[in-house]
């Protein structure tokens, strides 16, 4: 029986992993989901069932693909008699109405544990995480440029074309986390993790408040602004894109700092848990309080709050008059106007280490449990996140129990402001293993395919893409579950104390 | 009910929901799109793209500048800009000094008296005769001399003497002086009981002085004193001295007095006039063209001119100017003292020719001749001074002020190439005509001079035939930057008179339609001529403008893309 959940649960691994899309930091349908482990990232305050240890590498992988600007199926559109399909500009148009944001997560447990202590009232956990993320962000009214230009006047107004937000930020940090659980009573119980973060690589892009409006009259243009690139360890990488080859040197630094880091930092997250009454429960949250200081291989560049006007080429200062003069002296001009340009900015370089926020995460929930007794003990649970600047994630989740061997969160929310979508989270105990799937966007099951064809009409290539999912989140792991044998039920309230039981020798150890 | 725990539930169920969520997972294909190249477009996407291209604000002053071959300058009276052709007159002393080369030759016999009275002193016995002469010839340039500075020169005297007797004589050149001092010669003559004795004796006079302040030329004074010692003979009654003074390669480096009025130089001049040759009097007319001459004499002689020849010419015509302008010519004024200069300008312009200055260079000659003599001290002023250093500098400028009117000036030029392959390059890829609507070139001016232009472009083919034209003749649209706003309520005399009291400020746009570049691109264009016409205001009535330097022309161009991407691919 148990050689069968192992091939199951195999075969239900590897389909998940064909299956992801990509990226993560923690799926919200974990997070009444106490059968995994991974729900202590959202409830760092309550317990797990079991004490863990993490199978390196597959103990906790997850994947986020944040998606609000490109959505080819939903500008297309075929008619059944059509061989071709039609691009509807409208939607185009439409589509990129609201800020814009491409952005990768991926994190990775290379070791994960936790263990009880004192008799279950306290729990330890921690391990080694890698995290990386990539975004790029770029403003309405750059990508909406085609069709409007930027002197399209009726549609502008007096407007100018608003190039805030445009941004691009990359990372990847390594954690090496340890946190401590304590249940106090019956009704309050806490946690708290530690973070010591080793920082691979960073690079960040910043354009604040950048407007570029064109005179109606004269056409001329102003620019009004200001921007930051912040960057640590991405000099190997950048001397790559641009030369496609690395050198040596560029190669041994690119493993030494993939070991040692270009930076460190400290995190902290803290939770706190309150037991109303037997069916409510209520917990606050607060991760990644902390920063990380970029300490190596620094390129920083930053302007001033400037305002730029371009009005042309200076004729009246040119030496000839003649066209062919003009036209020699463009190469002339425009080094001028990027050496004004770059005077106006007041470009600022330096090599001085930044610090960079962690970005707080803040979290309420509640969870309802109406018939507290019932063994099977249907929950439902509501979560408020928010994510540093985005908007305000919230999921609705009803959380059921199916025996000790499993336990499923169907949920339901919004998430960084992308939507709403359905989720899932299932947390299967196979044995000495919990397999824990979870994806919190039903909108992957929607795909379209797009058949590229040649000059003969014949179809030449097939691509895939989601119709329409803003947010693909897959989280899966696998871990060794402490105390893997049957053990007696899991009580309702919180035990302040629980009677120790001497093992015999007969029984395997509980830990 | 616990259905949870129904047998083999808890081994079917899990793996049961499992695989249907992987099967989810996998992909649910709820639409296929078919992509090609001619994808049609539904909506229409109407950006325009505008940018600025260049800008400049120009002066005439700027404009002038940019003129290698041609001079200008600020009329100092009306502040106009006038353009300047310079040319040199002459340059060389007024006359030049005298050289020197004189002799004298005089004998003194003595009278029988003297002679006895010499015969009867004791040997040894001494005795002075003394003497006055003076030493005169004339200067033909100069009626009167006052003084002379002698550079160089050599004055000698030769004695021969009949007398038997030791003589010493004592010259002094009274009104010749040496560092200050007369100079004074002395020979000793020496009796040894031949005769005749001769000596002679010389002196430099190089950087002498002499005073002079007779009318009748140079006379040198001398005082002789000749000292007569015994030497017991008889002296003859016909006894004889005989004197020769010479005053040779004397160079004069200065002469004060009274120059003759006399012709010294001549001059001729001819200057080339190519602007004149270039302009078409029906199109183009100043109104104030003058010459200019300008005398810098640093001698104290007054200078006058003699005309021969003033006149414009080509090579079969000769247009000769008079007037009072040329017939009163004013005398150059001579130097008030050493290492000055007296400075005289005269001006000769439309209102002392005959004819005019304008309806000579109308007639479009290609040079102007000026011959004379140069005329010395014509009204016979009598302190005159002349050095070696003495210059008379005349130089003549043709001055040509901005001032008059200008129609249908045009400017031409050629682009040539494959114009309908360029036109369809400049925007293919990314867009092609079907998606552009029109190109705009928007000319912003503020045009502050008296200059309105005009701009036509005309198509042209491969043999160089115009095809077509941007504009129409007399098309309301056609591209045209009016000239500045002229008051001319301003009197004439007065020199803001045609000059521009308001920028004019227009906004053109030269707009290539999809229609007329399609056009185009079925032409086979092969260059287009691109023609600029000038003029200045109400040219046709003859009303005159004047140009400033500081009046300025600014000019922005910029351009725009309207596309419209539509149904048709």
């Amino acid at each position: 029986m148990i050689r069968h959940y192992y091939f199951s649960s195999s075969i239900v691994l590897v389909m998940l992993a064909a299956s992801a899309v990509s990226q993560g930091q923690q799926a919200h349908s974990l997070a009444f989901n106490d059968y995994a482990p991974q729900h202590m990232e959202m409830r760092i305050a309550s317990q797990p069932q079991f004490g863990y240890l993490s199978i390196p590498g597959i103990g906790n992988t997850a994947v986020a693909v944040s998606n609000s600007m490109l959505h080819p199926a939903q500008w297309l559109s075929q008619s059944p008699s059509g061989s071709l399909a039609t691009i509807e500009l409208d939607e185009v148009f439409d589509s990129w109405e609201a800020p814009n944001r491409l952005a990768v997560d991926l994190q990775m447990d290379w070791l994960q544990f936790g263990k009880f202590f004192k008799d279950k009232r306290s729990f330890v956990h921690g391990g080694i995480r890698e995290i990386a993320h990539f975004s790029l962000e770029l403003p309405s009214d750059l990508l909406r440029l085609p069709f409007t230009g930027n002197a399209n006047f009726e549609l502008l107004g007096d407007d100018a074309l608003d190039l805030a937000d445009f941004g691009v930020r990359a990372e990847h940090r390594r954690s090496f986390y340890l946190g401590w659980q304590r249940n106090w009573n019956e009704k309050w119980s806490s946690g708290v993790r530690v973070n010591y973060l080793r920082g691979i690589r960073h690079g960040e892009l910043a354009i604040e408040d950048l407007k570029w409006s064109t005179n109606e009259v004269t056409w001329d243009w102003a620019f009004e602004g200001q921007g930051s690139v912040q960057s640590s360890g991405m000099w190997p990488l950048a001397q790559f894109l641009d030369s496609g080859k690395l050198d040596d040197a560029a190669v041994t630094q690119l493993q030494e700092e993939l070991i040692s880091g270009v930076g460190t930092g400290f995190g902290l997250d803290l939770g706190v848990e309150y037991r109303v009454n037997a069916k409510w429960l209520a917990f606050a949250q607060v991760n990644d309080l902390g920063s990380m200081r970029w300490k190596q291989d620094i390129r920083n560049l930053s302007t001033q709050s400037t305002t730029f006007e371009f009005s042309g080429l200076d004729w009246s200062a040119a030496d000839d008059w003649t066209v062919q003069g003009a036209e020699d002296s463009l190469a002339g001009y425009g080094q001028a106007v990027a050496d004004d340009l770059e005077q106006d900015l007041a470009l600022d370089e330096d090599a001085v280490p930044y610090r960079t926020g962690l970005g707080a995460k803040w979290s309420l929930g509640a969870e309802f449990t109406p018939w507290p007794a019932v063994k099977w003990q249907p929950s439902l649970g509501m979560l408020v996140r928010k994510n540093g600047a985005l908007p305000l994630s919230w999921r609705a989740s009803w959380n059921q129990a199916w025996g000790r061997w499993m336990k499923t969160s169907l949920s339901f929310g919004a998430r960084d402001g992308l939507g709403s979508s359905a989720g899932i989270s299932v947390a299967w105990n196979a044995g000495p293993f919990v397999v824990t799937a979870a994806a919190d966007s039903h909108r992957l099951l929607n795909w379209t395919a797009f058949d590229l064809d040649d000059s003969t009409g014949e179809t030449s290539e097939s691509i895939r893409f989601p119709t329409y999912a803003p947010l693909a989140h897959v989280q899966i792991g696998v871990v060794w579950r402490m105390g893997w044998m049957p053990k007696r039920d899991r009580s309702e309230t919180k035990s302040e104390c629980e009677p120790f039981a001497v093992p015999s020798s007969t029984r395997i150890p509980q830990f | 009910m616990d259905f949870c725990w129904q047998p083999g539930f808890h081994r079917r169920f899990p793996l049961g929901i499992m695989i249907a969520i992987v099967a989810i997972l996998s992909g649910c294909l709820d639409q296929r799109f078919e992509l090609g190249d001619d994808m049609p477009i539904n909506g229409s996407a109407n950006p325009a793209f505008a940018l600025p291209l260049a800008s400049g604000i120009w002066t005439v002053e700027d404009a002038l500048n940019q003129m290698d071959s041609l001079d200008w300058e600020a009329d100092a009276l009306s502040g106009t800009a006038m353009l300047v052709q310079p040319f040199d007159l002459l340059q060389a002393p007024p006359i030049d000094l005298p050289l020197i080369n004189e002799f004298l030759s005089e004998t003194f016999a003595l009278d029988a008296a003297t002679a006895q009275g010499l015969s009867s002193l004791p040997v040894g016995s001494e005795l002075t005769l003394n003497y006055e002469t003076a030493w005169g010839w004339e200067l033909p340039s100069m009626d009167a001399v006052d003084s002379l500075w002698v550079d160089e020169g050599m004055l000698s005297v030769s004695i021969s003497s009949d007398i038997p007797m030791n003589q010493s004589f004592e010259i002094v050149c009274t009104n010749l002086y040496s560092n200050g001092e007369p100079i004074v010669l002395e020979v000793d003559l020496a009796y040894e009981g031949q005769l005749p004795i001769n000596a002679s004796v010389s002196a430099n006079t190089t950087d002498a002085r002499g005073v002079f302040g007779t009318t009748e030329g140079i006379e040198v004074l001398f005082d002789w004193a000749i000292l007569m010692n015994s030497a017991g003979e008889t002296v003859p009654e016909d006894a004889t001295i005989s004197i020769m003074v010479t005053w040779q390669d004397v160079e004069v480096s200065g002469a004060f007095g009274k120059f003759a009025s006399q012709t010294t130089l001549d001059f001729e001049v001819a200057q080339a006039l190519p602007l004149s040759t270039e302009w078409n009097p029906d199109q183009l007319h100043f109104a104030d063209p003058r010459i200019r001459l300008h005398a810098r004499n640093s001698s104290g002689i007054p200078i006058g001119v003699e005309w021969e020849q003033f006149a414009f010419t080509t090579d079969q015509n000769t247009w000769s100017i008079g007037g009072p302008d040329i017939d009163d010519f004013p005398i150059f004024a001579a130097a008030s003292s050493l290492d000055s200069w007296g400075e005289t300008t005269h001006v000769i312009d439309n209102t002392g020719t005959i004819p005019t200055l304008t309806e000579a260079l109308e007639l479009r000659p290609d040079s102007a001749k000026l011959l004379g003599e140069i005329l010395l001290n014509p009204a016979g002023q009598n302190s005159n001074f002349l050095t070696t250093e003495s210059t008379l500098e005349i130089e003549g400028f043709l001055e040509i002020p901005l001032m008059g009117w200008g129609r249908g000036l045009t400017w031409r030029d050629t682009i040539e190439g494959a114009i309908s392959q360029e036109l369809n390059a400049g925007i293919n890829p990314p867009l092609d005509w079907q998606d552009v609507e029109s190109i705009t070139v928007r000319f912003i001016a503020s045009n502050g001079w008296p200059l309105g232009m005009e701009m036509q472009a005309r198509f042209l083919d491969a043999d160089a035939v115009a095809i077509d034209s941007l504009y129409t003749s007399g098309d309301a649209d056609a591209f045209r930057i009016p000239s500045g706003a002229v008051d001319w309520s301003v009197p004439d005399t007065d020199a803001s008179h045609g000059r521009v009291n308001q920028p004019t400020e227009t906004i053109m746009d030269l707009v290539l339609t999809r229609e007329k570049a399609l056009a185009l691109l079925a032409m086979d264009c092969q260059g287009i001529e691109v023609a600029l016409t000038l003029g200045t205001p109400e040219a046709g009535s003859d009303a005159l403008v004047r140009f400033f330097p500081e009046d300025e022309l600014s000019l922005k161009i910029s351009a725009r893309v309207d596309c419209s991407i539509t149904v048709e691919p």
